[in-house]
Protein backbone atom coordinates (compact mmCIF):
# COMPACT_ATOMS: atom_id res chain seq x y z
CA UNK A 1 0.00 0.00 0.00
CA UNK A 2 1.44 3.32 -1.09
CA UNK A 3 2.21 6.29 1.68
CA UNK A 4 -1.32 8.18 2.05
CA UNK A 5 1.22 11.19 2.36
CA UNK A 6 -2.45 13.37 2.11
CA UNK A 7 -3.35 12.23 5.47
CA UNK A 8 -0.53 14.49 7.26
CA UNK A 9 0.93 14.30 9.66
CA UNK A 10 1.27 10.38 9.95
CA UNK A 11 2.53 9.10 13.22
CA UNK A 12 4.60 5.81 12.86
CA UNK A 13 5.29 4.03 16.35
CA UNK A 14 8.63 2.04 16.20
CA UNK A 15 8.57 -1.34 17.89
CA UNK A 16 10.47 -1.80 21.08
CA UNK A 17 11.80 -4.82 23.03
CA UNK A 18 9.23 -4.16 25.41
CA UNK A 19 5.46 -5.42 25.70
CA UNK A 20 3.34 -3.23 23.18
CA UNK A 21 1.86 -6.29 20.85
CA UNK A 22 -1.32 -5.17 22.78
CA UNK A 23 -1.34 -1.54 22.65
CA UNK A 24 -0.43 -1.68 18.87
CA UNK A 25 -3.48 -3.84 18.30
CA UNK A 26 -6.10 -2.23 21.13
CA UNK A 27 -5.23 1.31 19.63
CA UNK A 28 -4.69 0.86 15.80
CA UNK A 29 -6.60 3.46 14.57
CA UNK A 30 -4.88 6.05 16.87
CA UNK A 31 -1.49 6.02 14.70
CA UNK A 32 -0.45 5.01 10.51
CA UNK A 33 2.21 2.84 10.65
CA UNK A 34 5.16 0.73 12.42
CA UNK A 35 8.71 0.95 12.24
CA UNK A 36 10.75 -2.18 13.07
CA UNK A 37 14.23 -2.06 13.66
CA UNK A 38 16.11 -4.51 11.88
CA UNK A 39 17.60 -6.46 14.77
CA UNK A 40 14.60 -6.76 15.64
CA UNK A 41 12.54 -8.15 12.67
CA UNK A 42 16.07 -10.47 12.14
CA UNK A 43 15.94 -11.64 15.97
CA UNK A 44 12.39 -11.99 16.43
CA UNK A 45 11.40 -12.51 13.29
CA UNK A 46 8.43 -15.05 13.68
CA UNK A 47 6.68 -12.51 16.08
CA UNK A 48 7.25 -9.52 14.07
CA UNK A 49 5.92 -11.04 10.67
CA UNK A 50 2.97 -12.41 12.40
CA UNK A 51 2.46 -9.17 14.38
CA UNK A 52 2.85 -6.93 10.85
CA UNK A 53 0.74 -9.70 9.35
CA UNK A 54 -2.08 -9.12 11.33
CA UNK A 55 -1.91 -5.60 12.16
CA UNK A 56 -2.83 -4.57 8.42
CA UNK A 57 -1.08 -1.48 8.86
CA UNK A 58 1.78 0.10 6.81
CA UNK A 59 5.31 -0.94 7.81
CA UNK A 60 8.73 -0.21 7.41
CA UNK A 61 12.07 -1.81 8.80
CA UNK A 62 14.64 0.63 10.05
CA UNK A 63 18.08 -1.41 8.39
CA UNK A 64 20.10 -0.07 11.19
CA UNK A 65 23.79 0.17 9.48
CA UNK A 66 24.72 3.36 10.81
CA UNK A 67 25.41 1.73 14.17
CA UNK A 68 28.13 -0.35 12.36
CA UNK A 69 30.42 3.02 11.87
CA UNK A 70 30.03 3.45 15.40
CA UNK A 71 32.44 2.23 17.96
CA UNK A 72 32.32 -1.39 18.15
CA UNK A 73 31.56 -1.70 21.63
CA UNK A 74 27.83 0.35 20.85
CA UNK A 75 26.95 -3.36 19.71
CA UNK A 76 27.92 -5.15 22.85
CA UNK A 77 25.76 -5.83 26.08
CA UNK A 78 27.07 -5.41 29.57
CA UNK A 79 28.77 -8.04 31.71
CA UNK A 80 26.34 -9.41 34.43
CA UNK A 81 27.01 -11.18 37.53
CA UNK A 82 25.55 -14.08 37.51
CA UNK A 83 24.86 -14.37 41.39
CA UNK A 84 23.61 -10.42 42.40
CA UNK A 85 22.79 -9.41 38.64
CA UNK A 86 24.70 -6.61 38.74
CA UNK A 87 26.47 -5.27 35.54
CA UNK A 88 30.50 -5.93 36.26
CA UNK A 89 32.90 -3.23 36.76
CA UNK A 90 36.50 -2.72 35.52
CA UNK A 91 39.39 -1.72 37.68
CA UNK A 92 38.13 2.10 36.99
CA UNK A 93 34.83 1.83 37.37
CA UNK A 94 33.60 1.32 34.02
CA UNK A 95 30.69 -0.64 33.41
CA UNK A 96 32.54 -4.13 31.17
CA UNK A 97 31.06 -5.08 28.20
CA UNK A 98 31.12 -8.65 26.73
CA UNK A 99 29.60 -10.42 23.62
CA UNK A 100 27.91 -8.78 20.80
CA UNK A 101 24.34 -8.56 21.50
CA UNK A 102 22.90 -11.34 20.14
CA UNK A 103 19.68 -9.46 18.43
CA UNK A 104 22.79 -7.78 15.88
CA UNK A 105 24.74 -10.75 16.17
CA UNK A 106 21.81 -12.55 14.11
CA UNK A 107 21.56 -9.79 11.92
CA UNK A 108 25.37 -9.52 10.56
CA UNK A 109 25.51 -13.00 10.87
CA UNK A 110 22.74 -14.71 8.73
CA UNK A 111 21.33 -11.41 7.18
CA UNK A 112 24.08 -8.09 6.55
CA UNK A 113 27.15 -10.54 6.59
CA UNK A 114 29.96 -9.55 3.93
CA UNK A 115 31.67 -6.05 4.72
CA UNK A 116 29.61 -5.40 8.28
CA UNK A 117 30.43 -9.23 9.38
CA UNK A 118 34.01 -8.64 8.39
CA UNK A 119 33.92 -5.28 10.46
CA UNK A 120 32.18 -6.60 13.72
CA UNK A 121 34.32 -9.65 13.44
CA UNK A 122 37.80 -7.25 13.66
CA UNK A 123 36.64 -5.54 16.24
CA UNK A 124 36.01 -2.35 14.22
CA UNK A 125 33.83 0.12 13.24
CA UNK A 126 32.53 0.05 9.08
CA UNK A 127 34.51 3.47 7.33
CA UNK A 128 33.61 4.60 3.93
CA UNK A 129 36.75 2.70 1.98
CA UNK A 130 34.86 -0.80 2.96
CA UNK A 131 32.24 -0.34 0.48
CA UNK A 132 34.78 1.77 -2.06
CA UNK A 133 34.55 -1.24 -4.49
CA UNK A 134 31.50 -1.54 -6.38
CA UNK A 135 30.58 -5.24 -6.41
CA UNK A 136 31.15 -4.67 -2.70
CA UNK A 137 28.58 -1.67 -2.29
CA UNK A 138 26.25 -3.80 -4.73
CA UNK A 139 26.46 -6.84 -2.76
CA UNK A 140 25.71 -5.47 0.22
CA UNK A 141 22.58 -3.15 -0.69
CA UNK A 142 21.41 -6.31 -2.47
CA UNK A 143 21.34 -7.88 1.41
CA UNK A 144 19.70 -4.84 3.10
CA UNK A 145 17.04 -4.18 0.71
CA UNK A 146 16.35 -7.89 -0.08
CA UNK A 147 16.06 -7.91 3.83
CA UNK A 148 13.28 -5.35 4.05
CA UNK A 149 11.55 -6.66 0.74
CA UNK A 150 11.23 -10.45 2.58
CA UNK A 151 11.65 -11.09 6.14
CA UNK A 152 8.30 -9.64 7.31
CA UNK A 153 6.58 -9.96 4.11
CA UNK A 154 4.74 -13.62 4.89
CA UNK A 155 3.58 -14.89 8.10
CA UNK A 156 5.39 -18.01 9.32
CA UNK A 157 3.76 -21.53 7.94
CA UNK A 158 2.66 -22.27 11.87
CA UNK A 159 0.30 -19.06 11.39
CA UNK A 160 -1.44 -19.55 8.53
CA UNK A 161 -3.45 -22.13 9.90
CA UNK A 162 -5.61 -18.70 11.33
CA UNK A 163 -6.16 -18.04 8.22
CA UNK A 164 -9.95 -19.69 8.28
CA UNK A 165 -10.56 -17.49 11.72
CA UNK A 166 -9.48 -14.52 10.21
CA UNK A 167 -12.28 -15.08 6.82
CA UNK A 168 -15.31 -15.70 9.65
CA UNK A 169 -14.75 -12.89 11.33
CA UNK A 170 -14.32 -11.23 7.91
CA UNK A 171 -10.64 -9.74 8.78
CA UNK A 172 -8.03 -9.32 6.31
CA UNK A 173 -5.36 -11.98 6.33
CA UNK A 174 -1.88 -11.74 4.25
CA UNK A 175 -0.12 -14.86 4.17
CA UNK A 176 2.41 -13.64 1.88
CA UNK A 177 3.38 -10.62 -0.07
CA UNK A 178 2.61 -7.70 2.97
CA UNK A 179 5.63 -5.56 1.63
CA UNK A 180 7.53 -2.41 3.81
CA UNK A 181 5.59 0.80 2.47
CA UNK A 182 8.98 2.24 1.90
CA UNK A 183 12.22 0.88 1.86
CA UNK A 184 14.97 2.43 3.80
CA UNK A 185 18.59 2.28 1.84
CA UNK A 186 21.52 1.75 3.84
CA UNK A 187 22.54 4.88 5.67
CA UNK A 188 25.71 6.33 7.80
CA UNK A 189 25.80 9.36 9.61
CA UNK A 190 26.59 12.61 7.22
CA UNK A 191 29.41 14.81 9.45
CA UNK A 192 30.84 16.03 6.16
CA UNK A 193 30.06 16.61 2.73
CA UNK A 194 33.60 15.40 2.16
CA UNK A 195 34.19 13.13 -0.86
CA UNK A 196 35.81 10.49 1.84
CA UNK A 197 32.96 10.97 3.86
CA UNK A 198 29.77 8.92 4.55
CA UNK A 199 28.19 11.32 2.36
CA UNK A 200 29.48 10.39 -0.81
CA UNK A 201 28.95 6.41 -0.01
CA UNK A 202 25.40 7.19 1.53
CA UNK A 203 24.45 8.69 -2.04
CA UNK A 204 25.89 5.60 -3.82
CA UNK A 205 23.67 3.23 -1.54
CA UNK A 206 20.55 5.24 -2.61
CA UNK A 207 21.54 4.98 -6.31
CA UNK A 208 22.05 1.06 -6.09
CA UNK A 209 18.31 1.06 -3.58
CA UNK A 210 16.83 2.19 -5.88
CA UNK A 211 17.93 -0.03 -8.62
CA UNK A 212 16.53 -3.09 -6.58
CA UNK A 213 13.39 -1.48 -5.10
CA UNK A 214 11.04 -3.50 -7.54
CA UNK A 215 8.70 -0.14 -7.61
CA UNK A 216 8.61 0.00 -4.10
CA UNK A 217 9.75 4.12 -2.85
CA UNK A 218 13.45 4.08 -1.58
CA UNK A 219 13.74 6.36 1.20
CA UNK A 220 17.25 7.94 1.99
CA UNK A 221 17.90 8.77 6.28
CA UNK A 222 19.61 12.06 6.77
CA UNK A 223 21.67 11.30 10.12
CA UNK A 224 23.18 14.56 10.56
CA UNK A 225 23.13 17.28 13.76
CA UNK A 226 21.89 20.56 13.49
CA UNK A 227 25.06 22.32 12.65
CA UNK A 228 25.41 19.59 9.71
CA UNK A 229 21.93 21.01 8.88
CA UNK A 230 22.26 24.67 9.30
CA UNK A 231 25.19 24.65 7.08
CA UNK A 232 24.37 21.85 4.28
CA UNK A 233 20.47 20.87 4.12
CA UNK A 234 20.35 22.82 0.79
CA UNK A 235 23.73 20.75 -1.05
CA UNK A 236 22.44 17.17 0.82
CA UNK A 237 18.76 17.76 -0.03
CA UNK A 238 20.07 18.40 -3.79
CA UNK A 239 22.09 15.23 -3.99
CA UNK A 240 19.68 13.42 -2.65
CA UNK A 241 17.50 13.95 -5.36
CA UNK A 242 19.97 13.55 -7.97
CA UNK A 243 20.49 9.70 -6.44
CA UNK A 244 16.53 9.21 -7.34
CA UNK A 245 15.65 9.16 -3.63
CA UNK A 246 11.81 9.09 -3.10
CA UNK A 247 11.42 10.56 -0.08
CA UNK A 248 13.08 11.15 3.52
CA UNK A 249 13.63 9.98 7.07
CA UNK A 250 15.35 12.86 9.01
CA UNK A 251 16.78 12.13 11.36
CA UNK A 252 18.56 15.25 13.55
CA UNK A 253 21.15 13.33 15.70
CA UNK A 254 20.39 13.80 19.33
CA UNK A 255 17.89 16.14 18.61
CA UNK A 256 14.52 16.96 20.64
CA UNK A 257 12.50 19.36 20.13
CA UNK A 258 12.85 21.20 24.09
CA UNK A 259 16.21 22.95 22.42
CA UNK A 260 16.98 26.62 22.08
CA UNK A 261 14.72 28.24 19.07
CA UNK A 262 18.23 28.59 16.57
CA UNK A 263 18.38 24.28 17.04
CA UNK A 264 14.67 24.63 16.18
CA UNK A 265 14.64 27.10 13.40
CA UNK A 266 17.42 24.51 11.44
CA UNK A 267 14.96 21.08 11.39
CA UNK A 268 12.24 23.34 10.58
CA UNK A 269 14.33 25.00 7.75
CA UNK A 270 16.03 21.30 6.93
CA UNK A 271 12.06 19.89 6.81
CA UNK A 272 11.21 22.68 4.53
CA UNK A 273 13.98 22.35 2.37
CA UNK A 274 14.37 18.53 1.95
CA UNK A 275 10.18 18.57 1.20
CA UNK A 276 10.79 21.45 -1.36
CA UNK A 277 10.07 19.03 -4.36
CA UNK A 278 6.75 17.47 -2.89
CA UNK A 279 9.03 14.52 -1.51
CA UNK A 280 7.80 12.90 1.50
CA UNK A 281 9.55 13.73 4.41
CA UNK A 282 9.45 11.64 7.75
CA UNK A 283 10.66 12.54 11.14
CA UNK A 284 12.92 9.31 12.23
CA UNK A 285 12.71 10.24 15.79
CA UNK A 286 10.14 12.96 16.84
CA UNK A 287 7.98 14.27 19.60
CA UNK A 288 5.12 16.50 20.07
CA UNK A 289 7.64 19.34 17.95
CA UNK A 290 7.11 17.78 14.98
CA UNK A 291 3.56 18.69 15.04
CA UNK A 292 4.92 22.22 14.61
CA UNK A 293 7.07 20.94 11.48
CA UNK A 294 3.86 19.47 9.63
CA UNK A 295 3.54 23.28 9.28
CA UNK A 296 7.19 23.43 7.27
CA UNK A 297 6.27 20.50 5.34
CA UNK A 298 6.70 17.70 7.82
CA UNK A 299 4.68 14.30 6.32
CA UNK A 300 5.23 11.97 9.42
CA UNK A 301 7.13 11.01 12.34
CA UNK A 302 8.50 8.15 13.98
CA UNK A 303 8.56 7.55 17.74
CA UNK A 304 8.22 4.75 20.52
CA UNK A 305 5.00 4.82 22.14
CA UNK A 306 5.71 7.23 25.18
CA UNK A 307 9.01 7.08 24.53
CA UNK A 308 12.04 7.50 22.19
CA UNK A 309 11.25 11.24 20.99
CA UNK A 310 14.80 11.84 20.63
CA UNK A 311 18.04 9.87 19.42
CA UNK A 312 21.63 9.95 19.75
CA UNK A 313 23.09 7.77 16.95
CA UNK A 314 26.31 7.25 19.36
CA UNK A 315 24.04 6.60 22.21
CA UNK A 316 24.33 2.91 24.19
CA UNK A 317 22.67 0.40 22.94
CA UNK A 318 22.63 -1.69 26.28
CA UNK A 319 19.92 0.64 28.61
CA UNK A 320 20.07 -1.01 31.80
CA UNK A 321 16.99 0.33 34.50
CA UNK A 322 13.20 0.71 32.63
CA UNK A 323 12.70 4.51 31.68
CA UNK A 324 9.93 5.27 34.57
CA UNK A 325 6.17 6.03 33.55
CA UNK A 326 5.05 9.20 32.20
CA UNK A 327 2.04 10.88 31.61
CA UNK A 328 1.75 13.32 28.66
CA UNK A 329 0.08 16.21 29.65
CA UNK A 330 -1.47 18.11 25.93
CA UNK A 331 -1.73 21.12 26.77
CA UNK A 332 2.05 21.82 27.70
CA UNK A 333 3.15 19.43 25.17
CA UNK A 334 5.64 17.73 27.79
CA UNK A 335 5.80 14.27 29.82
CA UNK A 336 5.90 14.46 33.70
CA UNK A 337 7.20 11.36 35.47
CA UNK A 338 4.30 9.69 37.23
CA UNK A 339 6.03 8.77 40.14
CA UNK A 340 7.25 11.75 41.43
CA UNK A 341 6.34 14.87 39.76
CA UNK A 342 2.38 14.05 39.11
CA UNK A 343 2.23 13.03 42.16
CA UNK A 344 3.67 16.47 43.41
CA UNK A 345 1.67 18.16 40.73
CA UNK A 346 -1.56 17.27 41.60
CA UNK A 347 -2.56 17.74 37.72
CA UNK A 348 -6.81 18.21 39.36
CA UNK A 349 -5.48 21.81 40.51
CA UNK A 350 -5.32 22.83 36.76
CA UNK A 351 -8.67 22.22 35.13
CA UNK A 352 -7.15 23.27 31.77
CA UNK A 353 -4.47 20.57 32.24
CA UNK A 354 -6.94 17.64 32.55
CA UNK A 355 -7.72 15.47 30.08
CA UNK A 356 -10.62 13.88 28.74
CA UNK A 357 -9.50 11.02 26.80
CA UNK A 358 -11.30 7.39 27.76
CA UNK A 359 -8.24 6.34 30.10
CA UNK A 360 -8.17 9.59 31.53
CA UNK A 361 -12.17 9.52 32.25
CA UNK A 362 -12.06 5.81 33.42
CA UNK A 363 -8.94 7.04 35.83
CA UNK A 364 -9.37 10.52 36.47
CA UNK A 365 -6.27 10.96 38.72
CA UNK A 366 -3.55 10.51 36.64
CA UNK A 367 -0.88 9.97 39.24
CA UNK A 368 -2.36 6.35 39.56
CA UNK A 369 -1.71 5.47 36.01
CA UNK A 370 0.28 2.43 35.32
CA UNK A 371 2.85 1.83 32.61
CA UNK A 372 0.08 0.80 30.36
CA UNK A 373 -2.33 3.23 30.66
CA UNK A 374 -0.12 6.19 30.13
CA UNK A 375 0.88 5.18 27.23
CA UNK A 376 -2.99 4.06 26.32
CA UNK A 377 -2.88 7.86 27.09
CA UNK A 378 -0.70 9.29 25.13
CA UNK A 379 -1.68 7.16 22.13
CA UNK A 380 -5.12 8.63 22.33
CA UNK A 381 -4.04 12.52 22.43
CA UNK A 382 -1.00 11.84 20.21
CA UNK A 383 -4.09 10.73 17.62
CA UNK A 384 -6.17 13.65 18.95
CA UNK A 385 -3.82 16.47 18.12
CA UNK A 386 -2.79 14.48 15.22
CA UNK A 387 -6.95 14.74 14.03
CA UNK A 388 -6.83 19.03 14.95
CA UNK A 389 -4.10 19.36 12.62
CA UNK A 390 -5.39 16.97 9.50
CA UNK A 391 -9.23 19.29 10.34
CA UNK A 392 -7.11 22.19 9.32
CA UNK A 393 -6.27 23.66 12.51
CA UNK A 394 -4.06 27.25 10.91
CA UNK A 395 -0.49 28.05 11.49
CA UNK A 396 -1.97 30.98 13.47
CA UNK A 397 -4.17 29.50 16.08
CA UNK A 398 -1.90 26.53 17.08
CA UNK A 399 0.73 29.17 17.48
CA UNK A 400 -1.88 31.14 19.88
CA UNK A 401 -2.59 28.04 21.85
CA UNK A 402 1.04 27.37 22.68
CA UNK A 403 1.59 31.19 23.59
CA UNK A 404 -1.54 31.42 25.57
CA UNK A 405 -0.49 27.98 27.59
CA UNK A 406 2.71 29.61 27.92
CA UNK A 407 1.89 32.86 29.15
CA UNK A 408 -0.62 30.54 31.39
CA UNK A 409 1.94 28.85 33.34
CA UNK A 410 5.34 30.04 32.57
CA UNK A 411 6.14 31.11 36.37
CA UNK A 412 4.13 28.44 37.84
CA UNK A 413 6.55 26.65 40.63
CA UNK A 414 5.62 23.02 40.25
CA UNK A 415 5.03 21.98 36.53
CA UNK A 416 7.97 21.45 34.60
CA UNK A 417 9.34 24.51 32.52
CA UNK A 418 7.31 25.52 29.35
CA UNK A 419 9.43 27.67 27.53
CA UNK A 420 9.61 24.99 24.52
CA UNK A 421 5.98 26.16 23.96
CA UNK A 422 6.98 29.99 23.45
CA UNK A 423 9.88 29.14 21.40
CA UNK A 424 7.22 26.37 19.33
CA UNK A 425 5.14 29.58 18.72
CA UNK A 426 7.71 31.75 17.68
CA UNK A 427 8.61 29.48 14.23
CA UNK A 428 5.09 29.50 13.57
CA UNK B 1 25.86 40.62 55.86
CA UNK B 2 28.94 41.26 55.38
CA UNK B 3 29.70 42.78 51.91
CA UNK B 4 32.72 40.65 51.23
CA UNK B 5 31.02 37.08 51.82
CA UNK B 6 28.02 38.01 49.99
CA UNK B 7 30.04 39.38 46.71
CA UNK B 8 31.59 35.81 46.98
CA UNK B 9 31.03 34.03 43.63
CA UNK B 10 30.50 30.36 42.90
CA UNK B 11 31.52 29.32 39.33
CA UNK B 12 29.98 25.49 39.89
CA UNK B 13 26.92 24.60 41.88
CA UNK B 14 29.80 22.09 43.96
CA UNK B 15 31.39 24.85 44.92
CA UNK B 16 28.05 25.60 47.58
CA UNK B 17 28.92 22.18 49.10
CA UNK B 18 31.26 23.08 51.83
CA UNK B 19 29.17 25.80 53.16
CA UNK B 20 26.28 23.41 53.70
CA UNK B 21 27.73 20.43 54.33
CA UNK B 22 29.03 22.55 57.57
CA UNK B 23 25.63 23.87 58.12
CA UNK B 24 24.51 20.11 59.00
CA UNK B 25 27.37 19.06 60.28
CA UNK B 26 24.93 17.34 63.01
CA UNK B 27 23.49 14.89 60.44
CA UNK B 28 25.70 11.66 60.66
CA UNK B 29 25.43 11.05 57.08
CA UNK B 30 26.01 13.23 54.37
CA UNK B 31 25.25 11.67 50.39
CA UNK B 32 25.62 13.43 47.11
CA UNK B 33 23.86 12.45 43.92
CA UNK B 34 21.17 10.41 44.75
CA UNK B 35 19.35 8.72 42.35
CA UNK B 36 15.62 9.28 42.09
CA UNK B 37 13.33 8.25 39.74
CA UNK B 38 15.53 9.04 36.91
CA UNK B 39 16.56 12.77 38.46
CA UNK B 40 19.21 12.79 41.04
CA UNK B 41 18.95 14.49 44.06
CA UNK B 42 21.97 16.83 44.97
CA UNK B 43 22.50 16.60 48.67
CA UNK B 44 20.98 14.04 50.87
CA UNK B 45 21.42 14.78 55.02
CA UNK B 46 20.35 11.96 57.01
CA UNK B 47 20.22 10.35 60.41
CA UNK B 48 22.75 7.19 60.67
CA UNK B 49 19.20 5.38 60.78
CA UNK B 50 17.83 7.33 57.88
CA UNK B 51 14.54 7.82 59.38
CA UNK B 52 15.29 11.43 59.16
CA UNK B 53 16.71 12.53 55.44
CA UNK B 54 16.51 16.24 54.54
CA UNK B 55 17.24 17.32 50.99
CA UNK B 56 18.82 20.07 49.31
CA UNK B 57 19.09 21.20 45.84
CA UNK B 58 21.83 23.55 44.74
CA UNK B 59 21.50 26.13 41.62
CA UNK B 60 23.59 29.05 41.07
CA UNK B 61 21.30 31.04 38.66
CA UNK B 62 18.08 28.95 37.86
CA UNK B 63 16.23 28.99 40.99
CA UNK B 64 13.02 27.72 39.51
CA UNK B 65 13.93 24.35 38.36
CA UNK B 66 15.81 23.88 41.76
CA UNK B 67 12.70 24.85 43.65
CA UNK B 68 10.85 22.58 40.92
CA UNK B 69 13.12 19.90 42.19
CA UNK B 70 12.99 20.86 45.59
CA UNK B 71 9.19 20.43 45.41
CA UNK B 72 9.88 16.49 44.25
CA UNK B 73 12.31 16.00 46.88
CA UNK B 74 9.65 16.39 49.21
CA UNK B 75 8.08 13.36 48.44
CA UNK B 76 11.12 11.47 50.23
CA UNK B 77 12.31 14.36 52.39
CA UNK B 78 10.89 15.85 55.59
CA UNK B 79 12.42 19.04 54.65
CA UNK B 80 13.47 20.22 51.73
CA UNK B 81 15.31 22.70 50.70
CA UNK B 82 16.77 25.34 47.23
CA UNK B 83 20.26 26.52 48.04
CA UNK B 84 21.34 29.54 45.76
CA UNK B 85 24.36 32.20 46.39
CA UNK B 86 23.71 34.74 48.91
CA UNK B 87 22.99 37.81 47.08
CA UNK B 88 20.15 35.41 44.86
CA UNK B 89 19.28 34.35 48.59
CA UNK B 90 18.77 37.53 49.51
CA UNK B 91 15.92 38.95 46.57
CA UNK B 92 14.25 35.78 46.36
CA UNK B 93 13.38 36.10 50.24
CA UNK B 94 12.30 39.42 49.69
CA UNK B 95 10.21 38.85 46.50
CA UNK B 96 9.63 35.14 46.20
CA UNK B 97 9.20 34.48 50.04
CA UNK B 98 5.26 33.84 49.50
CA UNK B 99 6.10 30.98 47.35
CA UNK B 100 8.51 29.39 49.33
CA UNK B 101 6.69 29.13 52.43
CA UNK B 102 3.35 27.97 50.65
CA UNK B 103 5.40 25.02 49.48
CA UNK B 104 7.23 24.53 52.56
CA UNK B 105 10.07 24.44 50.87
CA UNK B 106 13.40 26.01 52.70
CA UNK B 107 15.86 28.67 51.13
CA UNK B 108 19.16 28.80 51.76
CA UNK B 109 21.92 31.77 51.00
CA UNK B 110 25.57 30.34 50.52
CA UNK B 111 28.41 32.70 50.99
CA UNK B 112 31.78 31.58 53.39
CA UNK B 113 28.90 30.25 55.20
CA UNK B 114 25.87 28.80 54.84
CA UNK B 115 22.59 30.27 56.18
CA UNK B 116 18.55 29.22 56.56
CA UNK B 117 16.94 32.30 55.23
CA UNK B 118 13.70 30.39 55.38
CA UNK B 119 12.95 27.83 57.38
CA UNK B 120 10.94 24.59 55.67
CA UNK B 121 8.17 22.90 57.51
CA UNK B 122 7.43 19.44 57.96
CA UNK B 123 5.54 18.91 54.24
CA UNK B 124 2.53 17.83 53.31
CA UNK B 125 3.85 15.90 50.53
CA UNK B 126 5.68 13.67 52.18
CA UNK B 127 5.27 9.83 51.24
CA UNK B 128 6.51 6.65 53.03
CA UNK B 129 6.65 4.93 49.94
CA UNK B 130 9.76 7.57 48.29
CA UNK B 131 10.86 7.37 51.89
CA UNK B 132 12.11 3.83 51.60
CA UNK B 133 13.22 4.03 48.37
CA UNK B 134 15.34 6.19 48.84
CA UNK B 135 16.40 4.68 52.07
CA UNK B 136 17.04 1.40 50.10
CA UNK B 137 18.93 3.08 47.82
CA UNK B 138 21.63 4.61 50.35
CA UNK B 139 21.25 1.05 52.27
CA UNK B 140 22.19 -0.71 49.25
CA UNK B 141 25.10 1.59 48.09
CA UNK B 142 28.25 -0.31 47.35
CA UNK B 143 31.03 1.49 49.07
CA UNK B 144 29.39 3.78 51.70
CA UNK B 145 32.99 4.98 52.31
CA UNK B 146 32.73 9.01 52.93
CA UNK B 147 35.21 11.50 50.66
CA UNK B 148 36.66 14.62 51.37
CA UNK B 149 34.25 17.38 49.22
CA UNK B 150 37.29 18.48 47.70
CA UNK B 151 38.66 15.17 46.49
CA UNK B 152 35.36 14.22 44.77
CA UNK B 153 34.19 17.80 43.69
CA UNK B 154 35.03 17.73 39.96
CA UNK B 155 32.99 13.89 39.77
CA UNK B 156 29.97 15.55 41.28
CA UNK B 157 30.40 18.75 38.94
CA UNK B 158 30.25 16.46 35.98
CA UNK B 159 28.22 14.22 37.33
CA UNK B 160 30.15 11.32 36.12
CA UNK B 161 29.09 9.31 39.67
CA UNK B 162 26.15 8.76 42.10
CA UNK B 163 25.86 8.21 45.67
CA UNK B 164 28.50 9.76 47.09
CA UNK B 165 28.98 9.86 50.27
CA UNK B 166 30.72 13.19 51.79
CA UNK B 167 32.64 13.64 55.02
CA UNK B 168 30.44 15.73 57.37
CA UNK B 169 32.40 19.03 57.88
CA UNK B 170 34.39 19.30 60.81
CA UNK B 171 36.69 22.25 61.83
Amino acid sequence: MPLQTDLKPLSFYRLGPTKEKELFKRYRDTYYGVVVPAHIASYYYKFCSEFVGSLGKPYFIDPMTYIFANDPRQLKRFVKDKDSGRTKRDSWGQKKKGEVKRSYSKLVELEYSGVIKDAVDNDRPLVPSDLSDNMELMEFVQKIVEFQKTRLAAIPDKYRKYAKYAKKADKPFKASGNLPVLLVAPYFPTTTLHPRGWHATNLRLVEHAKGMADGLPVFAVILADTQVLAEDAKQIAQDYSKAGADGFLLWPDGFSGYEEPAALRVVFNAVSEFGRDGKPVILMYGGAFSLVLTYAGLTGFACGICYGEKKLSTQEMDVEGAIPPRYYIRRLKKKVVIETELRRIRLGHYPDLVCNCDVCRRKPDPATQDDIESRQHFMLVRAAEIEDLRQGLTQTDFASALDEAFRQHRNDALLPSVGHLRNWAALL
Amino acid sequence: MPKEISALTFKREVDMYQPLLKLFSRFGITVAEVPFFGKRIDLLFGTPSLSSLYAVETKLHDWRSAFKQAALNQLAAQRSYVAVPSKLAARLAEEEKDQFRRYDVGLIAVALRAKILVPPKKNGCFSLRHHHVIKNTLKKAKNPKAKRIGAIADAIADRSQTLIFLQTWAD
